[in-house]
């Protein structure tokens, strides 16, 4: 077996992230519009339906303009998938993907939103960084990058909790029902429930947020997770909270789970709640 | 659609109806949380409360050639714990996101206080909406400074009206089900 090393500079990860970030927060999303394109045609008149075509035209109006789909453009979460044989020779990939957020944040007029220390004064970064980085090592020579924009309205109504260990699908239903009723109007309905299963506390976290990734109309490759979807799906549609909570048919545009092994003792679950404006991007350099 | 001028007369507010979509010009005042607490603890608030909405917002910056960035609503849950005292203040409109609490909506009845409730993730059409932004206050808080904004038919959904009215609780008639 002859593998060789790839060296791939700081300054192409960075130039890679930027342009990942920026895309994700202005556009355009052309499967986002259409997924909602398709919920206007089955929503009544009324309120709902009214923000509804609002929530349309501004994924257009962002894309003409350069604006940002929303003012916030979110924490930066940056999934990472690093070949083994990667080697970045000249910084770490911490320094390489938070220069690329900092470099989109100025030159493209995003909003910086991180502040430290999270108590007390909570100054402002300036630069929306630090970027959230999950990083997995895969085999190979390539890396893959997938940044997710994730505004704080949605995620303040995600939660996460230690199930008892046979609380089986009924407890992922009532959990992310529980979720979606307390919170949903508030996190720009239709939203996306991303749902993390297993592993352990911070594990159910990341899933959950992984899951997010998914791209819009492709089932789950797991029968009993797709069926689950569904069903979750289905019944939180039938609350009628409806876009920005004014009522209507769509609170929930899809659900996505994934799955890990977790201790016989345990049932980690994380319900991560995404808004309307769902800002994905990925490449592979 | 209505449009509704600012300042809005006691009259106008009390016409309002839960679940009916107006455009709406005129000046509002951007402020949230850093800005709120603030206000409450200097005491001073830097605008007319009494004739000047609070629009819930933390625009993103401005690109060369845009008045202001991207501006839609943020959760205006998170203000609860402020607007009794800003209730009590004189404020008579606010423009945000989401259901608040039963004892908030009471509250805004009590006051004549009615919640517009804006498109929330609807930031870029919200600012071609808004004709211009002036910062006046509290700078150093970047997109949490109380700034004056120009509103020029902004599309806002009448959330809680002076009439017991809420969006969020509306029984959905036949021909929305």
């Amino acid at each position: 077996m002859k593998e060789s090393i790839r060296l791939i500079s700081g300054e192409e990860i960075s130039r890679a992230v930027a342009s990942l970030y920026a895309g994700a927060c202005i556009g355009p999303h052309h499967s986002v519009e259409e997924k909602l394109t398709g919920i206007l045609a089955g929503e009544n008149p009324g309120p709902g339906r009214e923000a509804l075509e609002i929530e349309i035209d501004n994924l257009k109006i962002a894309a003409e303009t350069g604006l940002p789909i929303c003012q916030d453009t979110g924490t930066a979460v940056v999934f990472v998938e690093l070949g083994n044989l990667v080697c970045i020779p000249d910084c770490s990939l911490a320094e390489a993907v938070n220069k690329g957020i900092s470099r989109a944040c100025s030159g493209s007029y995003l909003r910086p939103s991180q502040v430290f220390p999270p108590l007390g004064d909570r100054i402002n970064t300036m630069n929306n960084t630090p970027a959230v980085i999950h990083l997995e090592h895969v085999s190979g020579s390539e890396i893959k990058i997938s940044v997710l924009a994730k505004g704080a309205g949605s995620e303040n109504v995600s939660s996460s909790v230690m199930l008892p260990p046979l609380a089986g699908s009924l407890g992922i239903i009532n959990l992310a029902e529980s979720c979606v009723r307390a919170g949903a109007s508030k996190a720009c309905p239709p939203v996306i429930v991303g749902i993390g299963i297993g592993g352990n506390l911070e594990t159910s976290g990341i899933l959950a947020k992984k899951a997010l990734l998914r791209d819009l109309g492709i089932e789950n490759t797991v029968p009993e997770l797709r069926e689950l979807e569904k069903q979750i799906t289905e019944k939180l549609n039938a609350t009628g909270i409806g876009p920005q909570g004014f009522g209507g048919k769509t609170t929930v545009m899809e659900t996505r789970i994934l799955q890990s092994a977790c201790h016989m003792a345990s049932l980690p679950v994380t319900v991560c709640i995404e808004c309307h404006a769902h800002r994905t991007a990925s490449c592979v350099l | 659609m209505r449009v509704v001028t600012l300042p809005v007369s006691g009259e106008v507010l009390k016409s309002l109806k839960a679940g009916e979509q107006i455009l709406l010009s005129g000046l509002v005042a951007t402020a949230r949380d850093a800005a709120h607490n603030l206000m409450l603890n200097t005491g001073s608030v830097p605008f007319d409360i009494a004739n000047i909405p609070i629009f819930y917002t933390g625009p993103s910056p401005a690109p060369p050639g845009h008045v202001i960035g991207s501006c839609g609503p943020t959760t205006s849950a998170r203000m609860e714990p402020f607007i009794p005292d800003m209730l009590r203040l004189g404020m008579k409109v606010v423009i945000g996101k989401g259901e608040m609490s039963e004892k908030t909506r009471k509250l805004f009845h009590k006051h004549g206080a009615v919640y517009l409730a804006a498109t929330g993730g609807a930031g870029a059409l919200a600012s071609t909406k808004i004709k211009s932004r002036k910062i006046v206050a509290w700078e150093h808080l970047g997109p949490e400074a109380v700034s004056i904004l120009e509103l020029d038919n902004l599309p806002v959904f009448v959330a809680w009206d002076l009439h017991n009215g809420s969006i969020y609780t509306r029984k959905l008639s036949d021909n929305e089900r």
